[in-house]
């Protein structure tokens, strides 16, 4: 827990500094990088490869750290979390967050 | 246009995006509705993805999507439909989803690029002028490499390389063969589509075989002396089809298959060996589809491209991706195409909408299944190098896994393979 506090907080830092203008080119650069995830996660599936939508940015962000963290070990999540920085991984969840899951 | 909305767009733009509008050569109302005539060639796993985001990113672009066929079968699965394990009618998909979007869906061959006049011919005669072209037409077979081998011999032994009849003939003849037969199966050599594409088929003909076809063999003679997921196949070869499977390396053959009988169904060796074969899947070496090579976008038989977008490094507002591209060090997947087309999708979004360029990402996963329930993966993560695209850093499933662990890896694929065809296919 502590470790992915740490991480948040450090995120948010590498955040306030790097992007100077507001949420919705934060949103941009998570949609674009979002199209990485897409070729696996859709919305709707929901057997293996889970959907990523509607998640509070923080829930996001601890998800994505137990790939880096060694705590979920599938190879193909891990090889994408850790090819992520943290900016790249808060603007991925400034994305997710503000798309809402599809009602089934 | 009326004044009013051209003022208050004006206004719009003022506050968004003035520094990024004053560098595009494109007046102002067309940068912000997005203006322009995107052509693409190919709806496959490139073109189809392709079409679908740059029109999803800027519905006010003209897209039109120039395919030769009314409906896409996946190679991806297509060798599970040999093993019994998925239907003909699931890996096959319809371009309604494309144009539902919008997208101009033009079911035709194209046979000229004039890259000075910035247009393209299709065989029936049309014209489409073009803003920006994108092509991925996948790959065509180089016949020369093994004598007696060509279109009219691919009906009798089929490559299934691209998939949709040649596929069917596949399977009807495993299904037609006795018992106690022989399956010849000649993989390409490098570079190919999927490199664990001949495997995998291996693997899926062996589990067909075995179920249905007691006594059977299925011999691969590889001109190649090793291949993608090696160890793993190999492994598992030996787990499940040590009777049946049987890898030849070239250095035992003179080189593979160097000749062909179709009517007489024998494949002759490089040392001079000929065999009779009940089933023979002859795989030839392959090159970048034909309309690459007519728009002078290759160079041999591949496209150079600029790493960072996938533009041609030869023809100026053209776009090569997928098989088509020299896209070291990817391997030519479907995957890698979707992944790469992204970025075009971005670059293009860029050009004519105004939309961020952002920096290259790339990634390809190519899963493989060996037996029920078996499923392999290999990986990797790539970003724009100087002159070719580079590897950030990959992964390959382990040989003696848990059967837990390979059924996940196999359901995981399921997904995958829905997600993917829904992005290419703007289905869901
Ligand atoms: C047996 C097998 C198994 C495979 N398994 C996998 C897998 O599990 N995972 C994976 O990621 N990849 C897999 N692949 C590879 C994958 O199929 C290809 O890499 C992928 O399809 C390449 O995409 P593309 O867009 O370059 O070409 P394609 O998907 O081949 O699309 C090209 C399209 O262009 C059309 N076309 C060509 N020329 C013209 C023209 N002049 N005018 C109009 N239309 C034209 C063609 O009809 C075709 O529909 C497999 C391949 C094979 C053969
Ligand atoms: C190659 C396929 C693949 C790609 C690409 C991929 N994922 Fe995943 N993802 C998976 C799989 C498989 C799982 C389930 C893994 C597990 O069991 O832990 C998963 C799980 C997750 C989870 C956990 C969800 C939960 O509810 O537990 C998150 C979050 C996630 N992925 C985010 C992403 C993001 C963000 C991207 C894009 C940057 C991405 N994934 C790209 C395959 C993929």
């Amino acid at each position: 827990m502590l470790k992915i506090l740490a991480f948040v907080i450090a995120t948010s830092t590498a955040f306030q500094t790097s992007f100077a203008a507001n949420d919705s080119e934060v949103r941009d650069y998570g949609e674009y990088l979002a199209g990485e995830c897409s070729a696996c996660h859709r919305d709707g599936a929901n057997e293996t490869i889970p959907p990523i939508v509607g998640y509070e940015v923080l829930a996001f962000i601890e998800l994505m750290e137990t790939y880096r963290n060694g705590e979920r070990q599938n190879q193909a999540m891990v090889s994408v979390a850790k090819s992520l920085d943290k900016e790249q991984i808060k603007a991925l969840a400034v994305y997710f967050a503000s798309v809402k899951p599809k009602e089934n | 246009m009326s004044k009013l909305s051209r003022r208050n767009f004006n206004i719009m733009l003022g506050a968004a995006g003035a520094a990024t509008a004053a560098s595009t050569a494109i007046g102002s109302f067309a940068y912000a509705q997005g203006k322009g005539k995107v052509v693409v060639i190919g709806g496959g796993a490139g073109g189809g993805t392709v079409a679908h985001l740059v029109k999803k990113g800027a519905p006010g672009l003209d897209v039109t999507l120039v395919e030769a066929n009314a409906q896409y079968t996946t190679c991806f699965f297509s060798n599970l439909y040999l093993g019994g394990f998925r239907s003909f009618d699931s890996i096959t998909h319809s371009y309604d989803g494309l144009k539902k979007l919008g997208v101009k869906v033009v079911t035709d061959y194209a046979t000229g690029v004039d890259s000075a006049r910035k247009t393209v011919t299709l065989r029936g005669g049309t014209t489409l002028s073009y803003d920006k072209l994108v092509l991925a037409p996948g790959i065509d077979f180089k016949w020369a490499g093994i004598e007696g081998y060509d279109d009219e011999a691919a009906k009798m032994m089929p490559h299934a390389y691209k998939a949709g009849v040649q596929t069917q003939i596949l399977k009807k003849q495993l299904e037609a063969m006795k018992a106690g037969g022989t399956v010849i199966m000649a993989p390409p050599t490098n570079p190919f589509r999927c490199p664990p594409g001949p495997y995998e088929r291996a693997s899926m003909i062996a589990a067909y075989l075995k179920a249905n076809k007691p006594g059977s063999k299925l011999i691969i003679f590889d001109p190649k002396p090793k291949f993608s997921k090696q160890a793993l196949f190999q492994e598992g070869w030996q787990a499940h089809y040590q009777d049946i499977i049987e890898w030849v390396p070239p250095d035992l053959t003179g080189g593979g298959v160097k000749k062909v009988d179709a009517k007489a169904m024998t494949v002759t060796t490089g040392d001079g060996e000929t065999v009779k074969a009940d089933v023979a899947n002859i795989i030839p070496a392959q090159r970048a589809g034909k309309i690459v090579h007519v728009a002078g976008c290759s160079d041999g038989d591949w496209c150079p491209i600029n790493p960072e977008d996938f533009s041609s490094t030869k023809v100026k507002d053209i776009y090569v991706l997928g098989d088509a591209s020299i896209a070291k060090k990817m391997p030519k997947s479907g995957f890698s195409a979707n992944s790469q087309a992204k970025v075009v999708a971005n670059s293009v979004l860029a050009a004519l909408a105004g939309k961020k360029k952002f920096p290259a990402r790339y990634r390809n996963t190519c899963w493989s299944l060996i037996s029920e329930n078996n499923g392999i993966k290999v990986g990797a993560a790539y970003k724009a190098g100087a002159d070719k695209v580079d590897v950030s850093s990959k992964f390959i499933s382990k040989t003696g896994e848990t059967e837990e662990m390979r059924k996940q890896t196999f359901e995981e694929s399921l997904d995958w393979y829905t997600a993917m065809t829904n992005e290419m296919f703007a289905k869901g």
